[in-house]
């Protein structure tokens, strides 16, 4: 009987999970982008796979919406490309949760990963996984004071991004990166 | 009580809200099991007899809550007799006696967590006791351990300091910074004097007095030895300790020890070596 319970309990936790991944079409919809249940079926089972993985429990609703909510309106997802972005991006989000030893709230975490994913990613979420991430995590570990500064509500330091501090590779200068394009055509 | 894990889950995802104050939607396994348990050391602390509670009737959740509140009751109580404890504690020199007791203590309250880990003691306890505690875990252990140093100081109030330090550098002249239980010693010394007929303080043994305890130990088994210390541990108890249950309970962990050590020492001729 108790076993039935759970197994009811379950079911219905699932469908309220499906639901609420559908009603995030509503807000998506705007950027071209929309999920099917079937989509959303395979994302809970990707879900499922990943927390799994990554030895995590995950209560509630989980982080599905936030990152749908958060990675909605990037410039470099499209339809086409929409359920296996997402389904890396969680697997990238679990990864990193653990990576950060929880140090880092879900919203920090998102936001990081949306403003790299634009800005310095171009849309690699390999690209994110590999270099940003990983060393963003290296330095909360090592509890980086400039890391602790950005955290910091008061500091109003919205505009700044964090990764510039901690990026390795020699990037394009801007002015010559446009001077190139220009001699080229 | 056996509560299901249908009944569990509910606190552990509670708990697990408060613990990141819902500034995260999932925990890691380590976590979730760390907060499991804390869920089922309070639920054990409402089923504890000391408690007093209907627990046979409770949901899981009450039994939690009634277990919670009991944890939070017997750290401020524990916490209340480590001050009265500290007025008149003494380490008698010994570092460990000191550093585990006057040191460490405080840093267990300080950190201590009910909520979230309350079946964590924190501390390492170094200062070893006569009686096993490894069965106990939590605010269980150190309430256990504080008793026992409260009898321990008890027991070694009992006689000068002099003697006791005497005692102890006649056990190993760098006693200071040993890892030792200092009444084992002291009762050690107490139980030879008492085979030996002496009603005082006596810091050295002479070669008579040697002698005379050879011949007191002569032809006795272990058995009977342990037997013999027993009885005069008891007299010396119901003189000195009256109805005092928890002493002879506490004190009554070495005699096994001791008699084998004396017991050894007549086989090897090395008495003085042991006391």
């Amino acid at each position: 009987m108790k076993e039935n319970l759970m197994e009811l309990i379950q079911l219905e936790q699932e469908k309220k999970q499906l639901a609420c991944l559908l009603d995030c079409n509503s807000k998506t919809a705007a950027f071209g982008l929309m999920l099917t249940e079937a989509d959303a079926k395979l994302l809970l089972s990707e879900r499922k796979t990943a927390l799994r993985q990554q030895e995590r429990l995950e209560f509630g609703e989980g982080i599905l919406p936030a990152l749908i909510d958060a990675f909605c309106d990037s410039a470099y997802i499209t339809q086409e490309t929409y359920v296996e972005t997402l389904t890396e991006l969680q697997d990238i989000f679990y990864e990193y949760k653990n990576e950060s030893f929880d140090l880092l709230t879900d919203s920090e975490l998102l936001s990081f990963m949306a403003q790299q994913f634009e800005e310095v990613c171009f849309g690699d979420a390999e690209y994110l996984r590999n270099t940003c991430l990983e060393r963003f995590c290296r330095a909360i570990r090592r509890g980086d004071p400039l890391l602790e500064k950005e955290r910091d509500e008061y500091a109003l330091s919205e505009d700044r991004n964090p990764y510039i501090g901690l990026a390795e590779e020699n990037r394009w200068d801007r002015e010559l990166f446009l001077q190139t394009l220009q001699d080229l055509f | 009580m056996e509560y299901t894990l249908a009944e569990l889950l509910p606190m552990v995802e509670s708990l697990s809200r408060k613990y990141t104050r819902n500034e995260s939607t999932s925990i890691s396994y380590e976590t979730a099991q760390q907060l499991m348990e804390a869920v089922i050391y309070c639920i054990e602390e409402a089923e504890h007899p000391s408690a007093d509670l209907p627990v046979s009737v409770l949901s899981a959740t009450d039994a939690y809550a009634l277990g919670y509140e009991a944890v939070l009751r017997k750290t401020k109580q524990t916490a209340e007799r480590y001050n009265a404890l500290m007025e008149r504690f003494s380490s008698y020199g010994n570092q460990a006696y000191e550093e585990t007791i006057a040191q460490g203590f405080p840093a267990f309250f300080r950190w201590y967590d009910p909520l979230f880990a309350p079946q964590e003691h924190i501390l390492t306890l170094d200062y070893p006791l006569l009686r096993p505690l490894e069965a106990l875990c939590g605010i269980d252990r150190i309430t256990a351990y504080l008793e026992c140093i409260e009898t321990e100081q008890r027991f070694l109030r009992c006689f000068s300091e002099e003697f006791v330090r005497s005692t102890l550098s006649k056990h190993h002249p760098q006693w200071e910074e040993l890892f030792l239980n200092l009444p084992y010693h002291v009762l050690k010394k107490l139980l030879c004097l008492l085979l030996l007929d002496f009603h005082e303080e006596k810091e050295r043994f002479n070669p008579m007095d040697y002698e005379n305890l050879r011949t007191k130990l002569n032809g006795l088994s272990k058995a009977a030895l342990q037997e013999r210390l027993t009885a005069l541990l008891r007299r010396f108890l119901s003189q000195y300790f009256p109805k005092d249950t928890a002493m002879e309970a506490y004190l009554g962990y070495a005699v096994g020890d001791i008699a084998a050590e004396l017991w050894l020492g007549l086989e090897k001729d090395c008495l003085p070596d042991i006391v």
